[in-house]
Formats: structure tokens, C-alpha cells, sequence
């Protein structure tokens, strides 16, 4: 991951208005699980092993 | 939790089963037509392809037909709901890949500063995957513009990947799986999107009232056309995109669309849905799904949530394609994505209206090769058909003629005319009578908009079924057009240009109509329409590429832009770089033809 240069935008100073642009590139580290998702059978996945192992077995 | 896939109630079961039943019939009277047409001298193997090209064909049209009447009658306005308590924390996503960054920045700093007006505090995070590095580092310059000219609450995160695996999808999991944990919701957008501040508040209010809402869907309106071409789309979608939309909301119930933009998502029911794997084998088929967002929508809906789209929520925009090769190249990775979707048809625990929303993707673009199969196959049976036999039996003394079948020939083909026209017409008196052609310049100016829409669709449609037939045999044959970068903006071609894209179309309409004239010179006047097209393809191609003046194809938001659309182009005077030469096209703008 590219870091961009550490960079400090001015801001305004009142505290009341809410002007907190942040300047740090990297957003909050709160890491989600995301469960990769089945999409084929375990049959239609498995079909070119299915295939090696039988071209294996024709050779032997 | 593990939840049931959200079951169609019985009113989008009855709309369905209407809808798919009209075109089942009318499907079935047009082959008919066809099949006691080619009866008339021995119904052979030709006569029978015919009959179920044209049942096919047939079928898809009155399809679109039923989508556009079924979104005609009016519903009552839905009561919008509203922010309870404290804004759920959001975070506005923008994947971007060698875009024009000056404009891309420009339209978030508008959305931004507009949703501040609107109440809202969101964080925004521009993602990228743009890997040449003149454009990454005008990335970063226009974000620290971005940055020193920002007040207001929310933050504004930009990344860039050096590994783009898995593309766009691959890129929003990258942020999910980093950052996921902190919002409750995500707005997606593309590098074109616009949106108002106070219809991001109203998404957000929609998210929060209902707790099985896996996904909201906008109808982005296009903006910003001003070639012949960009224009007409606008119209087109502009006038006909809410009514077509309406009745996707009907028949697709709580199993809605995702389009990959302008959307909101229910953070945690995406990550446990929306990972999606790489499919086995070599792309085009195997490897990352590529229209993904199809894809997306099908899981949220495995996994019980459900997905709907609102063709009524303002404030939502696009931009769209300038040229017909810009939408030539962004239609032959939308082919290649809808065709990758074959292996997915029979994915275990989707539900069925999914299956048949890929069904109706793949269909979107084989109709193509269909429709050019069905004039070769007519040609051919015209061709090959034996001479009339005047006395069958024998010992007969009176003359037996065929019979002439021309009468419903044409009535089919005016029949097939009018699933196309008159869908449009009905949404006209709609709008005449609503008084929604108000912003189209009124009905006189709506009508004539209408009427060139139609004579510019059916005059390019020969050529976008050439480019369309092309994909489709491209992806068949394997070969991987990956994901080109989006010509956005691109508009005027020259001649030469035009040439060079589409020389394939003219030679291909010349000798069609050549050896349509030697085998069989009365079918001439039937693939005239067909073939003069595709012969005057680069001039179409150019032509419709010319900008246009305002005074056709008028639409509401060219009358009264949008605030956060004329927020844009205030700041896009103010921010774009000096005109670039003609030799040098602003960054991340390519002028690559469909290959």
C-alpha cells in the first residue's frame, strides 16, 4: 500500500465549528471478517481434479 | 445469523407472472406466424430455427415491453423516513482506476460540502487502484487540494493499492476487511457519481428504518451529455428510465438490483455476504467475477436480506458514455461480466429470481447473435426454397398456387415495430397527461425528442448490434477484454477515428447486401435498414459524437441543475487545469477502441 506524504491542510482554529478534515491518510482500523462465499459446487470445483487424476491414472 | 432468502410477496408474484406470461404469448404468436408462413412450401430445418429465433427474439422484446407497462401505473408516494437519534456512523466509498482526477476530486468536494448541509457527518474514502504513476501522483495532488479547501465535519481518507487484485469488488473488500468495523453503512459510488447531500440522508434514513435492508438502490439520472449521442442517452433515460425502473421495482420485489454505484449498503450484511471468490478456470469465464455487482445483490438475498431499488429518491447522478465507442468499450466488459454469470446460473442457495435476473443479463447481449442468426437463417431458407410444386398430384388438371403469406409477414414485422414504439408512446401520454414533459420542454418538444430518439436508435442499432455480436464472440472464444479504464468525458471523434473502429461493420454491410443481391435480389429492400447502416457507420459514429445544441433532447435538470450539480461545475471553472492539446488527453482518459 502507497503511503502519501504526511500532510497537514490549515484549519480552522474555532473549536465550536467542527472542522476536524482530518489529514491522516489512514482510516480507522477496525477490521471486519468477510467469509469468501461459495459460488460453485465442490463438484463443478473439483472437476479439473477430477481430471488430472484421471489422466494420472491413464498413464499409469 | 443464518436467514431465509426473502420470499416475493403476492403482488410481485401476480406482476410477474403477468409480465412473463404476456411475453410467453405474444413470443408464441409471432413463431407462429412465422411457422405456418414457412409451412406453406414444407416446414424444413430452416423453417424451424426460424421459428425459434423469432419465438426468442421475440420474447426479449415483448420482455422490455411488459417492464415498461408494468411501471406505468402510478403509485401512491411513499412516505420517506427519517434520521432517528444519532446518524448511523457511514462512510462514502469511491473506487477509482486511472480516472480524470481533477473531476473526481472536484465531484467529491461537492458532495461533500453538500451533504454538510445536509446535516450529515460522513467519512468519505477515495480507493484506488490506478497503477500508472503520472496519474497516481495528480491523484494526490488533487487530494491535498481537496484537503486545504475543506471545513466541516467528517474525514476524507484516500489509498492507493499498488496490488489490484480482484479489481473494484477486490478493492471495496480491501476497505471492509481494514475499516469495516467502524460504519454501519457505506454509500458506493463510481468516479462519475453525484449525489445530493439531503438523498444521502434519505438513504441513510431508509437503512436505519428497516432492519432486513441488506442494500438500497438510487436511479442515477445521466448529466452532463452534450453530444448527440450523450444527449440522446440522456433522454432516453432521463424520460424513460423511471417508468422501466418503477416496473423493475415491482417484478423484482425485495430481490433488487445492485448497479455498482450509487448505492448504500448495510456494512456487516455485506461483509458476511459479499466476498466473492474467483471462479475456476481462465477468465473469461473463470477467475474474478467481473460484474460483480449482479453478483453482490444475489448474495445480499442467499444470505435473507433484501435489496431494493426506488426509481422516486432524487439527487442522484451519472455521467454517461459521449461516443459510440465509449459505449462500445464499456458494454464489451459489461458482455464479458453478463456472460461470465453462465457458470453462476446453477450457484448452490441463490434464490430464483436471481437466477433469472443472470438469465436476463446473458440473454441482454446473446439477443445479438440471435437476431443476426434469424437474418442469416431467413436469407437462407428464402434462398434454398424449392420452386412451388403448381400440380402436387398427379393426373391433376387445375393448378394449385401457393399461397401468399407476405400480409402477415409485414403485419409481424410492424408487430415487432411496435413492441418497440409503442411502450414509448404509452410512457409519453403518461407523461403528457402527469405533466412531467414540463421538463422536457413541454409535450410538442418531448414528442419531437421522442420521435429522433427512436429514428437514432433504430438507425445505430445495426451498428451497436455489430459491436454487441463481436463481444459475445470474443468472450466464446475466450479471449479476456479485462477492465479497460472508463473513457469518461471523451466526446468528439474524427472521421478517420471512426474508420479505423468501425471499417469491420462497413465491409461486413457491403458484402452482406452484395451476396444478398445475387442469391435472392428481392430480399434487397428487407436488409436495406440493416445493412445501409453499417456501411454509413463511420459517418454515424461521427456524427453522433458532434456536440449538440441544447434545443433537442431537453431535460429537467438542464432547466434547473441540481445544487450539487452546479456545485461541481462552480468548482470544476475553478479547479480544472488549462485546456490539454489534442495530442494529450487528460490523464486517465484513453481514446482505446472496443478490440
Amino acid at each position: 500500500m502507497i503511503e502519501t506524504p504526511d500532510m497537514r491542510a490549515a484549519r480552522d482554529t474555532d473549536t465550536k465549528t467542527a472542522t476536524s478534515v482530518e489529514t491522516d491518510w489512514a482510516p480507522p482500523a477496525a477490521p471486519l471478517e468477510m467469509p469468501r462465499q461459495m459460488l460453485e459446487t465442490e463438484t463443478r470445483a473439483s472437476e479439473s481434479s477430477l481430471l488430472r487424476l484421471f489422466r494420472k491414472r491413464s498413464r499409469a | 445469523m443464518k436467514r431465509a432468502a426473502p420470499a416475493p410477496d403476492g403482488r410481485t408474484v401476480r406482476v410477474r407472472t403477468l409480465a412473463v406470461a404476456s411475453a410467453l404469448l405474444l413470443a408464441s404468436f409471432a413463431s407462429a406466424l412465422i411457422a405456418e408462413a414457412g409451412a406453406t412450401d414444407g416446414f424444413d430445418l430452416l423453417d424451424g430455427l426460424r421459428t425459434l429465433l423469432i419465438f426468442v427474439t421475440t420474447g426479449w422484446l415483448a420482455w422490455g415491453a411488459m417492464l415498461a407497462l408494468t411501471g406505468l401505473p402510478h403509485a401512491r408516494p411513499r412516505k420517506r423516513a427519517e434520521i432517528v437519534g444519532e446518524q448511523p456512523p457511514t462512510v462514502v466509498l469511491v473506487p477509482i482506476c486511472n480516472e480524470d482526477a481533477v473531476a473526481t476530486f472536484t465531484r467529491i468536494q461537492a458532495m461533500h460540502a453538500s451533504a454538510i448541509e445536509a446535516g450529515l457527518n460522513l467519512d468519505v474514502a477515495v480507493l484506488s487502484d490506478t497503477q500508472d504513476p503520472d496519474a497516481a501522483a495528480e491523484e494526490v495532488a488533487a487530494f491535498d487540494r481537496l484537503l486545504a479547501g475543506q471545513s466541516g465535519p467528517g474525514q476524507i481518507f484516500y489509498r492507493r493499492r499498488t496490488d489490484n487484485s480482484g479489481r473494484k469488488a477486490g478493492n471495496i473488500e480491501d476497505f471492509i476487511r481494514r475499516s469495516g468495523g467502524a460504519y454501519e453503512f457505506a454509500v458506493i459510488l463510481d468516479a462519475d457519481s453525484l449525489m445530493e447531500g439531503e438523498t444521502l440522508r434519505a438513504m441513510i434514513a431508509e437503512m436505519q428504518a428497516d432492519p432486513k435492508l441488506g442494500l438500497f438502490q438510487t436511479l442515477p439520472r445521466i448529466v452532463g451529455g452534450h453530444s448527440l449521442f450523450g444527449r440522446a442517452m440522456q433522454f432516453a433515460a432521463a424520460f424513460h428510465g423511471p417508468i422501466f425502473t418503477r416496473g423493475l421495482e415491482r417484478m423484482q420485489g425485495s430481490t433488487g438490483p445492485f448497479w455498482g454505484h450509487n448505492a448504500i449498503v448495510r456494512v456487516r450484511a455485506f461483509a458476511e455476504s459479499c466476498a466473492l471468490p474467483e471462479l475456476t478456470g481462465k477468465p473469461p469465464f473463470g477467475g474474478h467475477i467481473l460484474s460483480h455487482d449482479y453478483v453482490e445483490a444475489a448474495l445480499l438475498a442467499r444470505a435473507g436480506w433484501s435489496v431494493r431499488v426506488d426509481h422516486s429518491l432524487d439527487g442522484s447522478f451519472e455521467e454517461g458514455p459521449e461516443n459510440v465507442l465509449s459505449y462500445a468499450k464499456r458494454d464489451r466488459r459489461w458482455c464479458q461480466g453478463n456472460l461470465q454469470h453462465i457458470r453462476l446460473l446453477t450457484a448452490p442457495g441463490l434464490a430464483s429470481w436471481s437466477r433469472f435476473v443472470f438469465f436476463q443479463g446473458i440473454l441482454s447481449y446473446v439477443v445479438s447473435v440471435l437476431w443476426a442468426s434469424f437474418l442469416l437463417v431467413s436469407i437462407a431458407a428464402t434462398v434454398l426454397a424449392p420452386a412451388p410444386d403448381y400440380f402436387p398430384e398427379p393426373n391433376q388438371l387445375f393448378p394449385v398456387f401457393p399461397s401468399d403469406r407476405t400480409k402477415e409477414i409485414t403485419a409481424l414485422a410492424i408487430g415487432i415495430v411496435g413492441l418497440l414504439i409503442l411502450p414509448k408512446l404509452a410512457i409519453l401520454i403518461d407523461a403528457a397527461t402527469t405533466g412531467r414533459v414540463r421538463g422536457f420542454g413541454g409535450t410538442g418538444k418531448a414528442l419531437a425528442s421522442l420521435v429522433l430518439e427512436i429514428l437514432l436508435s433504430s438507425l445505430m442499432a445495426p451498428v451497436m448490434m455489430m459491436y454487441q455480436l463481436r463481444a459475445v464472440i470474443q468472450v466464446f472464444m475466450g479471449r479476456d477484454g479485462g477492465w479497460p479504464a472508463n473513457a469518461r468525458g471523451e466526446g468528439l471523434l474524427h472521421l478517420g477515428e471512426a474508420f479505423k473502429a468501425s471499417a469491420w461493420i462497413v465491409a461486413t454491410g457491403v458484402v452482406g447486401l452484395a451476396a444478398v443481391y445475387l442469391l435472392s435480389a428481392d430480399l434487397v429492400p428487407w436488409l436495406l435498414p440493416v445493412c445501409v447502416p453499417m456501411i454509413l457507420a463511420p459517418l454515424l459514429i461521427a456524427w453522433t459524437s458532434r456536440p449538440l445544441t441544447h434545443a433537442l433532447f431537453r431535460v429537467p435538470d438542464e432547466a434547473e441543475p441540481a445544487p450539487v450539480v452546479a456545485r461541481y461545475r462552480a468548482l470544476m471553472r475553478r479547479n480544472a487545469p488549462a485546456p490539454h492539446s489534442p495530442d494529450t488527453p487528460p490523464p486517465g482518459v484513453t481514446a482505446d477502441v472496443a478490440a
